[in-house]
């Protein structure tokens, strides 16, 4: 099976920071979770393969299509790609179905009946079906956040970049996105703080800080990093990563030394991702 | 893989769509009704008005000109925050601009009807008074009248597609538009005085007026210096220049070939300026009839 979208050697640097460290990578069918810290340079990574952004260096290959290369093949690839940022400005006065349509139009979708039943499509996919008239300002925060999502679905592209999708969704709306996106063929990338969408929906995670990519694996052995190194006791384990008393009274402890009478339980994804910032932030000699 | 219908151009599809929303725009519609309820005003002589010729054509410059100027300022901000929504489009922002720049057949096509009404009332019913100053042929006044008139129409929507372009801040296009209009008085004599021949290089000005020159109530006709065949020329080139200026916005585009026809316009444009102040009449010249009712 051949990779949706590659990264070779790519770097990318705003000035003297850098935002990505070089990097190689590929992409293949199946939902990919990127999770990592505020700044660590996962946008950035997002808006490399999207082709919103050139790389510093290397080679990003995106549907076979060598963007770093020309301009031709970026269009190539923006064909082929669906991408919703993290934050989005909607335009002024537009109705939820007059700005899908706008954006299938820039997306290449000339004839004017398919592109009113591919809106309708991805307006239902997203639950907005009946919000078709209402005017994009008169919608929640959720609803114009599926409408970004909606918008990147258009033409059911091989590969769809989303960044943190779920913000602003109520839990109800978090399952129905999942569901939609675990019923996709093609390659979905999906940056996000929320653990709980990368262990239910994930079938590869990757850790990045500080614009490295720390973990890249399946969520088993995400998990099977912190095998061993969670404990729930009555006291905090000695040097833990974190610790936090739970519903039952008892202290749930990420890695450090246990104390005594504690047992040991199923890591979570946040603890396993917890345990490898700790071991980051520890290479870094951050305290 | 995106099944998208292969069907048409996509500069087509789009400029369609920015046709439509032009159409669909609040300010666009009051500039066009006042324009009209003007037309009508002038076409059945209801104001008995002895001015200028020129003056006939103060509404589609202010009112789909300098109005449309705040529309396709909005329209273009709204076309790049759809794009950025998007991410990463297949669609250029060359292209938008293109699509953009077309919807001006919208207060072209207004500004036209206008122009018409202008010219039958002219034709029909000339202003009380009416003297054509010596030399002077009907055409001469019908340039001004398009130049004053139908190009600022198209002329303000392009200056805001521009201004959006390069200067894409909330409250950018009010403050344009007025001052784009101060500037306009001002160059009608405020500033340089109505009769300096290189006013010509100014979007708008007279070429044709009626003024007091013979003491109060001794009014008189007047030709101003300069060429208005050549001032509507110059003014399709600044247009051109604004679209490809738009255009040469987008990274994506062939810059060096759109930076030498930029460079081809702008040369055109001074020569033109240069040609339209030089060329016709050099110097203000005075119809010796005093009309009767100014």
């Amino acid at each position: 099976m051949s990779a949706t979208a590659a990264l070779d050697g790519v770097s990318k640097k705003y000035g003297r920071a850098t935002a990505v460290q070089p990097t190689t990578l590929e992409l293949r069918a199946g939902v990919v979770g990127l999770l990592g810290p505020n700044g660590a340079g996962k946008t950035t990574m997002l808006r490399l393969l999207s082709t919103a952004l050139p790389p510093t260096k290397g080679r990003i290959m995106v549907t076979g299509f060598d963007v770093t290369e020309s301009h031709a093949n970026r269009v190539e690839a923006r064909r082929r790609l669906g991408y919703c940022p993290q934050e989005v400005t909607f335009p002024r006065g537009m109705t939820a179905f007059g700005f899908l349509d706008y954006v299938a139009v820039l997306k290449e979708w000339k004839a004017t009946g398919a592109r009113h039943a591919e809106v309708r499509r991805v307006l239902d996919l997203v639950d907005l079906g009946e919000r078709a008239t209402m005017k994009v300002s008169r919608l929640s925060g959720g609803q114009r956040r599926r409408l970004a999502i909606a918008q990147s679905l258009l033409g059911t592209p091989d590969l769809l970049i989303l960044d943190e999708p779920t913000t602003g969704l109520d839990p109800e709306q978090r399952a129905s996105l999942r569901s939609l996106l675990s019923d996709l063929a093609g390659t979905v990338l999906i940056s996000t703080h929320q653990t709980e969408d990368v262990s239910t929906l994930c079938d590869r995670v990757l850790v990045i800080d500080a614009g490295a990519i720390r973990f890249d694996g399946t969520v088993p052995e995400l998990l099977g990093t912190a095998a061993g190194r969670v404990h729930l006791g009555p006291t905090a384990a000695v040097g833990a990563v974190q610790t936090w008393k739970t519903g039952t009274g008892l202290v749930r402890s990420v890695g450090g030394q246990p104390a005594p009478d504690s047992c040991v339980v199923d890591p979570s994804v946040e603890d396993a991702y917890l345990l490898l910032r700790s071991q980051e932030r520890t290479r870094q000699g951050v305290t | 893989m995106s099944s998208t219908t292969a069907t048409g151009s996509t500069l087509r599809s789009l400029a369609r769509r920015e046709i439509r929303s032009y159409l669909g725009a609040k300010l666009f519609w009051f500039g066009t009704a006042l324009t009209l309820v003007l037309d009508v005003v002038i076409l059945f002589h209801l104001d008995n008005d002895p001015g200028s010729s020129g003056s006939y054509m103060i509404a589609p410059a202010a009112l789909l000109g300098v109005l449309g100027l705040v529309v396709m300022f909005g329209l273009t901000r709204r076309s790049d925050r759809a794009a950025e929504a998007a991410g990463a489009v297949a669609v250029s922002e060359r292209t938008r601009t293109l699509a953009l720049a077309s919807a001006t057949i919208v207060p072209f096509s207004v500004a036209i009807f206008s122009f018409v009404v202008a010219v039958v009332a002219l034709n029909v019913h000339p202003p009380a008074g009416y003297v054509v100053p010596p030399g002077i042929s009907n055409a001469y006044v019908y340039a001004q009248m398009f130049g004053d008139g139908v190009m600022c129409a198209v002329g303000g929507p392009l200056l805001g597609l521009l201004l959006a372009r390069y200067l894409p801040k909330r409250g950018v296009a009010a403050v344009a538009s007025v001052l784009l209009v101060i500037m306009t008085i001002l160059l009608q004599g405020g500033l340089v005085g109505g009769e300096q021949p290189y006013r010509v290089f100014w979007f708008w000005t007279y070429f044709l007026s009626q003024g007091s020159q013979g003491g109060p109530g001794q009014h008189h006709f007047t030709t101003h210096p300069g060429n208005p065949y050549l001032w509507v020329l110059y003014l399709v080139t600044l247009c051109a220049l604004g679209v490809v200026a738009a255009v040469l916005h987008d990274p994506d585009s062939d810059r060096a070939s759109l930076k030498r026809v930029a460079l081809g316009l702008v040369v055109g444009a001074v020569v033109l300026g240069v040609l339209t102040m030089t060329v016709g009449f050099t110097e203000s010249v005075v119809s010796p009839e005093v009309c009767p009712v100014c």
